[in-house]
């Protein structure tokens, strides 16, 4: 397998569409219920926590642009055979193919889960999840340029729900964030890795990077996606926070959208149903672009076909989602999603890029 | 796109939709409001008013009772009795009888909280009188029942500051937060007509004892809620007896009286560090004075100082009455014990410990009052 990729120009996009495409894939299904999560963990300090939590991700993003700066046009599987050789690195490899498919289960499953329970509890899974992966093969289908439009029209129709977080604002106590720094520091930590769920999708410029056209202008999209990630979960959370008791907080599962509930226009009186039906404009770029990792993935190790690989594992997924019934089983799933993509998108990286250094230094000694 | 491909899209949407559950809006039974009733031990009774959009009926709402032992229930019950499908997405007002509520509001709430379908907007509100009297009675003519004309008086008195806020929201937050107890607003009937007639308080969930209507404003007045807001009270008879006009057959004799309007208050309350006992609370007050029912020359500025020097000594004695009040129920509805939490690290009070210590609560009041103006005469 070549390390490196040779892409045709037609194929590529300007690194300006990196802001979309980090940004959509991050938030997702994490978005709904992210505050609960942090807040069982740091409490009324949680925004220290999600501040730590992003200045972290901006670190680990800037670790992986340099590994994929030490070779001309190489993805993470390329770069993983390279450097393990070929058993360990195509170990890695299907490591990451399993994470991408639980990760799509997972974000299906939650946003299922949500439609039932807030808008049609008398919906069939196999419905919404027929729906959802049909949307994801056809835009596969597309191609790399049609997913990449798809998370950049999906940023632009879905972001303006963020200005009717207003209504909840007023309705904020202050008082539930005095006295600060009451948690430990080790309780802040667990909040900062709880966190991870929800910005999990890093991972995905280790797969697109080889599609970049003006590669030496990488670095500040991704960065200003993450830190508008990282604001965007500080809000929800803040606003959380205030709005609800923290007794309270502790006890609702998807705060953000029970934020919602409130808002009302003459017109539309729930706006939580119109939300929660715009989420899946939120969820849409999320499933294709890991879909789309996870069938590249598998074509750079197996040359499998796309086409015909796409459709297994849509089925598979189709499937597996009928099978997981319980919610404990949804919040399972996504437990081991959410601590093995914390291992695979914040841990990996810092131990790959020494490995990388160590493995060209050695190379250019021997072969001067 | 080609033909064929546009083609199958459409027949696609058209024969999925048929896969949501439908709702016509003619067979459904919209609730508006609930009221719940303890008919027996461990049984409940619930009056449900309901709009039904059926052009054949002459009459748009309509009012079913039925018994069971969950709110969920009450409403299977209540299907039995209509031929239209209940539905609770729209339900403004739920209403609990004082019986009821003095044993624990939030095991029936539960199931508002759960249903994602009940909005969260919702106003609640606790009845001296079976909640089913409230609900039944014949509706005036600006709304089309019972429930809708208490939801909007409720909502009206909430607009106007003379009642705290009484959404489902507010009394789920207040709930759960430590150091702080819900009210609602008490329902009552008068001569075939609800009216409101103080407010319930509340200890945590349990209904505990209600707060005379008199005695909201100093609630609110606490909570510092105040913006535009209107008052009346009484001062002692000679209070300003230097100052009364000598004109003749002037209202020299009888009570004196003064209403306040416009009422802007400002409110600090500061726990003594470590102390949640010790607090003290500093209340400023600007208002408009609109009435008085004795002839007291205004002209004379030594007349307002001492006007307002006496309302000052009113209210300050009345806030202190009223906190003996809260004292002797173990109930703390401003949040005295939240207030001290947001404060300090040391020794928090949580939702077990504060109970206890609420009879031990040492307040000092300074109350400063401001007279803007006095309307159109002098």
């Amino acid at each position: 397998m070549n390390t490196n990729l040779i892409i045709k120009p037609d194929k590529t996009v300007e690194a300006f569409y990196l802001f979309f495409i980090v940004h959509t894939l991050q938030i997702g299904a994490g978005l709904m219920g992210v505050p609960r999560v942090i807040f069982i963990e740091s409490g009324t300090d949680s925004w220290i926590a999600i501040l730590l939590a992003g200045i972290y991700l901006h670190f680990v993003a800037w670790i992986m642009i340099l590994i994929l700066r030490k070779y001309d046009n190489a993805d993470i599987i390329g770069i993983q055979c390279d450097v393990f050789g070929r058993w360990l690195g195509k170990t890695m490899g299907i490591v990451y193919v399993i994470y991408f498919f639980f990760i799509l289960l997972s974000v299906i499953k939650n946003y299922i889960e949500v439609v039932q329970v807030f808008i049609f509890p008398e919906i069939p899974v196999w419905l919404m999840s027929g729906f959802l992966l049909s949307l994801m093969i056809y835009a596969l289908l597309g191609g790399f340029r049609v997913v990449v439009g798809t998370s950049f029209i999906f940023f632009l129709l879905t972001i303006w729900i963020v200005i009717t977080i207003s209504k909840p604002i007023t309705y904020m106590d202050w008082d539930h964030f005095t006295p600060i720094f009451q948690t430990g520091t080790l309780d802040q930590l667990k909040g900062a890795y709880k966190t991870a769920y929800s910005v999990l999708g890093l991972e995905i410029l280790f797969f697109v990077y080889p599609y970049i056209k003006n590669k030496q202008k990488v670095a500040l999209p991704v960065h200003a996606g993450l830190a508008f990630t990282t604001f965007l979960i500080l809000l929800v959370t803040v606003v959380s926070i205030g709005y609800f008791s923290p007794e309270q907080l502790k006890q609702t599962v998807w705060a953000t959208l029970s934020l919602f509930k409130i808002i009302s226009y003459p017109i539309v009186e729930r706006f939580d149903f119109i939300a929660i039906a715009l989420w899946m404009m939120v969820i849409i770029p999320n499933i294709v672009l890991f879909g789309w990792a996870l069938i590249q993935s598998l074509k750079r190790l197996f040359q499998l076909p796309e086409k015909s690989s796409l459709y297994v594992v849509a089925i598979l997924l189709f499937l597996a989602s009928i099978l997981i019934e319980y919610r404990v089983h949804i919040n399972q799933l996504t437990d081991w999603t959410s601590s093995l993509g914390f291992w695979l998108v914040f841990v990996y990286p810092v131990i790959l890029y020494p490995i990388v250094l160590i493995r060209k230094r050695f190379r250019k000694e021997n072969t001067p | 796109m080609t033909w064929k491909q546009i083609f199958i899209v459409v027949v696609l949407i058209s024969i999925s939709t048929g896969c949501i559950p439908k709702s016509y809006i003619e067979r459904l039974g919209i609730i508006t409001a609930i009221g719940y009733d303890l008919a027996g031990e461990n049984s409940l009774r619930g009056t449900m008013v309901m709009y039904q959009f059926d052009p054949s009926t002459t009459r748009p709402s309509q009012v079913v009772t039925s018994e069971a032992t969950t709110s969920k229930g009450l409403r299977l019950e209540a299907n039995k009795m209509t031929s239209h499908r209940l539905v609770s997405g729209q339900v403004r007002l739920k209403l609990f009888q004082d019986q009821l509520a003095s044993r624990g509001m939030t095991k029936y709430m539960d199931t508002l909280e759960r249903d994602a379908k009940v909005s969260d907007m919702g106003l609640l509100g606790v009845s001296e009188v079976p909640t089913a009297d409230l609900l039944k009675m014949e509706a005036s003519k600006e709304a089309t029942n019972s429930g809708e004309y208490i939801k909007k008086m409720i909502e009206k008195n909430i607009e106007d500051n003379v009642l705290p806020d009484a959404t489902l929201r507010t009394f789920i937050h207040d709930y759960y937060d430590a150091g702080i107890d819900p009210t609602l607003p008490m329902l009552t009937t008068t001569d075939g007509k609800a009216v409101i007639s103080g407010q319930a308080l509340f200890q945590n969930d349990k209904y505990v004892t209600k707060l005379s209507s008199q005695d909201i404003f100093y609630l609110l007045l606490l909570k510092n809620e105040y913006k535009d807001g209107q008052f009346q009270l009484q001062l002692p008879d000679e209070a300003l007896k230097e100052f009364h006009k000598e004109t003749p057959g002037s209202s020299a004799e009888g009570p004196l009286h003064v209403s306040l309007h416009e009422i802007d208050s400002d409110l600090t309350i500061d726990p003594k560090k470590g102390k949640p006992t010790e607090q003290s609370v500093n209340v400023t007050i600007e208002a408009r004075l609109l009435e008085i029912t004795k002839d007291v020359d205004l002209k004379n500025k030594k007349a307002i100082y001492k006007l307002e020097k006496e309302i000052e000594k009113k209210v300050k004695s009345d806030l202190e009455q009223f906190l003996e009040f809260l004292k002797e129920n173990q109930v703390d509805p401003i949040g005295f014990g939240k207030i001290y939490n947001a404060k300090n690290r040391e020794n928090r009070v949580t939702k077990e410990n504060w109970r206890q210590q609420i009879p031990e609560l040492n307040v000092s009041f300074d109350v400063k009052m401001k007279l803007l103006r006095h309307g159109t005469v002098e």
